[in-house]
Order: C-alpha cells, then sequence, then structure tokens
C-alpha cells in the first residue's frame, strides 16, 4: 500500500496509508488528512487513484499546490515525488517502487563518482578480485606484545595505516626511557601497515633494534620479530584478523 | 607561544570538467585543513562539498575558536580530545547534508567526500570518509595517513589486487563511503606526531588521476613554501591533462630553530 509522509520542514509528522483510493486534505476536520495551519485551505488538494496512477489535484487553494517545488493544478505523482502545500510537504512513497537502475561498474563514465551500499559491497570486492592472491596482510592483523617495560597496554593491534612508538603523548605505543632520567626519543620509530606487510620505520636513526640489529632507514617486520625501543621490549606477531 | 604552521590551499575545475565540485577550507588560528570533493554524476556535488567544508570550519570555530576549546558528548573515551572533536565536526556535516539532501528534492541524493585535519607543529590528527586522501612528508618520504573508504581501496587493504593494479582500475570511481549519503557515517580518525620540517597534503582525486606519488614526493621535498608546493602540483596535475577538478592543501611545520635545544633539554629530562 503506497503512503503519505507528512512533513513540516525536514521532520516527519505523520504518516498516512493509502486506506481508500482518494485522500483529501485540508485545515478543515471533514479532510483525511488535516492540517492546521492558517495558510493551507478549508479543502486544499486531493490526491486519488485514477487508472493505475496517483494524482495530486487542486482544490482552487489559496496558496497553492506544488510538485517537486512546481505549482500544479492537477499531476500525477510517483515515488518519492514531494507534494508542497505552504510550509508542510507531503512525500508519496510507493511500497515497491520500481528499482532505480544502477549502473553497471564498468560501464559507468570514467569520471563519474558513486556511492555503494555495504552489502553491494561485498558481492562486487568478490566478483572483481576472483580469488584472493598471497599478501602478508591478507586477513591477518599486526600486534605488538609488549613483553619488558610496560607503561601502558601489554598490547597494540596495529589496525591503523601508521603507528607510532616513542616516550611522548603523542603516540599510540609509550615506552621506557633508559639511563639515568629514563630518557628516550619523542618518537622512536613508526609502524606502517603496507600490501607487502608492515615496515618498521626509525623516526629517531639507529634506535629502534629488530632482533639486536639497530635500524637505520627501514625494516618488513616478520612473525616473531623482538623489537627493542629504549627500556621497552616488544615482539611482533601476526594474528588472524576477525 | 606557538609559531603557526605555513598553511596554504588552492582548488582548479582542471581542464576538461566545466564546473568544480571540488571545495576547501583553511584556518591558520585554528590549524584546520578540510578538503572535500562533491560527487559528480549526483546533484548539487558542489552544494554538498561546499555545506561539508563550511559545516566542518563552523563547529570548529565555535568549539575551538573560543578561550576553552569544547570536546563534545560521547564518542571514544579512549581517543584524544582532538580526535573526538574532529570527527564530531565530520558527523555534524554529514548530518547537515543528509538532511538538506532529504528536505529539497533538487539536493536528493547528493554527497561529497571529505578529508579535514587539525594540526599543530607537534601533532596531525586526520579524519576522513571516500576517496580523498592526506599524506604526511617525513624525513624524505611521502607517507598516506588515509586510506580511501573505495571498492579497490577495500581490494588493496585486503590484499586482493595492488597498489598498481588499483590506479588502472574499471572500478576506481565506486565509494564505499560518502558524506551525506546515509543518515550516520562512519569517520576514520588517525593521528601523528609531526617534526620540524614535515609537510602535511590533504588533496582531492584530482591530483592521483594525474601524478604520481613520487612525483608529489619530490614537489614537496623541493619547494620551499606551502604556496608553491600547492601550485606546482596543481599545474604538474593540469599539464598530466586535468581529467578531473583538483584541489590541494598544505600544510608546513616551520624548520627548526631554536627547537633543537628544547629537544635536546626534553631528551635529557625524559620529556
Amino acid at each position: 500500500m503506497p503512503k503519505l509522509l507528512l512533513k513540516f520542514n525536514a521532520a516527519v509528522i505523520k504518516e498516512v496509508p493509502f486506506t481508500k483510493d482518494s485522500l483529501t486534505v485540508g485545515r478543515k476536520a471533514d479532510n483525511d488528512i488535516v492540517i492546521d495551519n492558517p495558510a493551507i485551505s478549508g479543502h486544499h488538494c486531493k490526491i486519488a487513484l485514477e487508472g493505475g496512477t496517483y494524482y495530486v489535484e487542486d482544490l482552487e487553494s489559496t496558496n497553492g499546490t506544488f510538485v517537486n517545488e512546481k505549482r500544479v493544478k492537477k499531476a500525477g505523482i510517483h515515488h518519492n515525488d514531494v507534494v508542497g502545500l505552504a510550509k508542510h510537504a507531503l512525500v508519496f512513497v510507493e511500497d515497491n517502487p520500481e528499482p532505480v537502475a544502477a549502473p553497471a561498474p564498468s560501464a559507468a563514465p570514467a569520471d563519474a563518482t558513486m556511492v555503494i551500499a555495504p552489502q553491494k559491497q561485498a558481492e562486487l570486492v568478490a566478483a572483481a578480485a576472483g580469488t584472493a592472491k598471497d599478501s602478508a596482510v591478507n586477513g591477518k592483523l599486526g600486534v605488538m606484545r609488549v613483553l619488558k617495560g610496560v607503561v601502558a597496554d601489554p598490547e597494540y593491534k596495529l589496525t591503523g595505516l601508521s603507528t607510532y612508538i616513542g616516550k611522548s603523548d603523542r603516540v599510540q605505543i609509550p615506552i621506557k626511557g633508559t639511563g639515568l632520567f629514563g630518557s628516550a626519543p619523542e618518537v622512536a620509530a613508526s609502524i606502517h601497515r603496507k600490501p607487502e606487510g608492515y615496515i618498521l620505520r626509525a623516526v629517531e636513526e639507529g634506535y629502534p633494534v629488530v632482533n639486536g640489529v639497530n635500524v637505520n632507514g627501514q625494516v618488513l617486520l616478520k612473525d616473531g620479530d623482538l623489537i627493542d625501543c629504549g627500556g621497552t621490549t616488544m615482539q611482533f606477531v601476526m594474528q588472524d584478523a576477525g | 607561544m606557538m609559531a603557526t604552521l605555513d598553511i596554504f590551499g588552492a582548488t582548479d575545475p582542471g581542464c576538461v570538467r566545466p564546473n568544480n565540485e571540488d571545495n576547501f577550507a583553511v584556518d591558520a588560528e585554528l590549524g584546520l585543513l578540510v578538503v572535500a570533493d562533491g560527487l559528480g554524476g549526483h546533484n548539487s556535488g558542489e552544494v554538498a562539498s561546499e555545506l561539508a567544508t563550511k559545516t566542518i570550519h563552523d563547529f570548529a570555530r565555535q568549539m575551538l575558536g573560543g578561550p576553552r576549546a569544547l570536546v563534545p558528548e560521547g564518542g571514544d573515551p579512549s581517543r584524544s580530545a582532538r580526535a573526538r572533536q574532529l570527527e564530531h565536526f565530520v558527523k555534524t556535516a554529514n548530518t547537515v547534508i543528509f538532511e538538506k539532501a532529504r528536505a529539497f528534492p533538487k539536493d536528493a541524493g547528493m554527497s561529497t567526500t571529505v578529508v579535514a585535519a587539525l594540526a599543530d607543529e607537534r601533532s596531525l590528527t586526520v579524519a576522513h570518509v571516500g576517496d580523498s586522501r592526506a599524506y604526511l612528508f617525513h624525513n624524505g618520504r611521502l607517507q598516506p595517513v588515509t586510506e580511501d573508504h573505495s571498492l579497490v581501496g577495500d581490494q588493496v587493504k585486503r590484499g586482493l589486487i595492488s597498489l598498481a593494479e588499483a590506479s588502472k582500475s574499471s572500478l576506481q570511481n565506486i565509494l564505499t563511503r560518502a558524506l551525506g549519503a546515509e543518515q550516520d557515517v562512519l569517520v576514520d580518525v588517525s593521528e601523528h606526531p609531526l617534526f620540524p620540517g614535515d609537510v602535511v597534503l590533504l588533496a582531492s582525486d584530482g591530483l592521483m588521476k594525474m601524478v604520481e606519488d613520487d612525483a608529489v614526493a619530490r614537489t614537496v621535498a623541493t619547494e620551499a613554501s606551502s604556496r608553491a608546493i600547492v601550485e606546482s602540483l596543481i599545474a604538474q596535475a593540469k599539464a598530466a591533462g586535468g581529467v578531473d577538478n583538483v584541489t590541494i592543501v598544505a600544510a608546513r611545520v616551520p624548520a627548526d630553530g631554536g627547537g633543537a635545544l628544547k629537544g635536546l633539554v626534553s631528551r635529557i629530562f625524559g620529556r
């Protein structure tokens, strides 16, 4: 059964199903849809089914009846059309509207960007990808386990593109310092998630140590790698995501 | 007391499109950078991108501009205040666009991508929805800090295709998230430390389609100011064909001066 949504400005005030073929709209109490507003005429308009289509007809109202912002005397209405009456609007909703033909992805013009609903995504990803290729990150999530020198959490999941390690309050993985004053770089290292795996980059050259070797530049982390930063030792582990 | 960042933004319709559906906003006082790319093919793309940049800027001014910065109710308490603020601004923009699209039939279905950043010279917070990107240039490397919310972006993330395959895919224009498309939106927020000399770059896909990441990195490394970086990159995108609108905002952390001593002191005392 189609229905009308009565809206005032952006808010939906009321939902009116078509329990019969013809509904009248106006200010007076004998209408099917009563809108108590001085700008609405006593009998403002009528929405009726004629030959399979719903028509809205203006009943000589003072302020007029509009369909999609155009003033009309009588007009057919379809799914999502908006019938405007002064500050109010009636949105016509069909129960099973004809599906809007979504353009096939490959047929879309090169420059038209579109958005798709989440349920469609999984299908498209699957269809476009074929079989999954072997990848270091595929289906796996990197985790940093703090073995020694725990400052905050004992474990950090590397979900973000970039994760930072250091002494500062600006980083995700805080570390213990070394020496008399417990000093350590504000940011010692960063870990970046890439298609080929997780990369550890020295922000303070030579400061982070992976498997006993000081890191200058960057290294690709492997499952089980031991990372020393100042007074903190961590192990990098690949886990099944999910 | 804080040296402000060198911020510059510009937009160009490119060489092919008659209209510009991109918008940007910058505010040096707040350290705010926003780039939005209204969705082409939909109605009112430029309306959506303008609403996004304007709403985020307005809310940032209201919540951060006064003597006391306000933190929105709710949100993930494990995140920093600034991450929650930025997420709130982006979500508010989503609501504004969604409601406007619902109220005005001519704007029905409009949406936009957005990437927004709040930065000072020590740290950076980035929030994004869609396929406009943010990059962080540090120590000679250009590191992406956003992952596209697009079909090919998802495929790359799952390791199904490589980045090179993604840039040639026929499915590039399909977004999995956009601002204003639905009542609620999931916003990705990330935080990064900044160092003297770092450059933050926000760009609509008009740049990435035209200019390789390596060329972007070279430009950021060689140009001396944010303005020079932005103008050079826009020129390169147009020289390569400029098939889409291109919008770029850059923020550069002033190079070290006097900060070395401060850094040494903080290192000795561990703070």
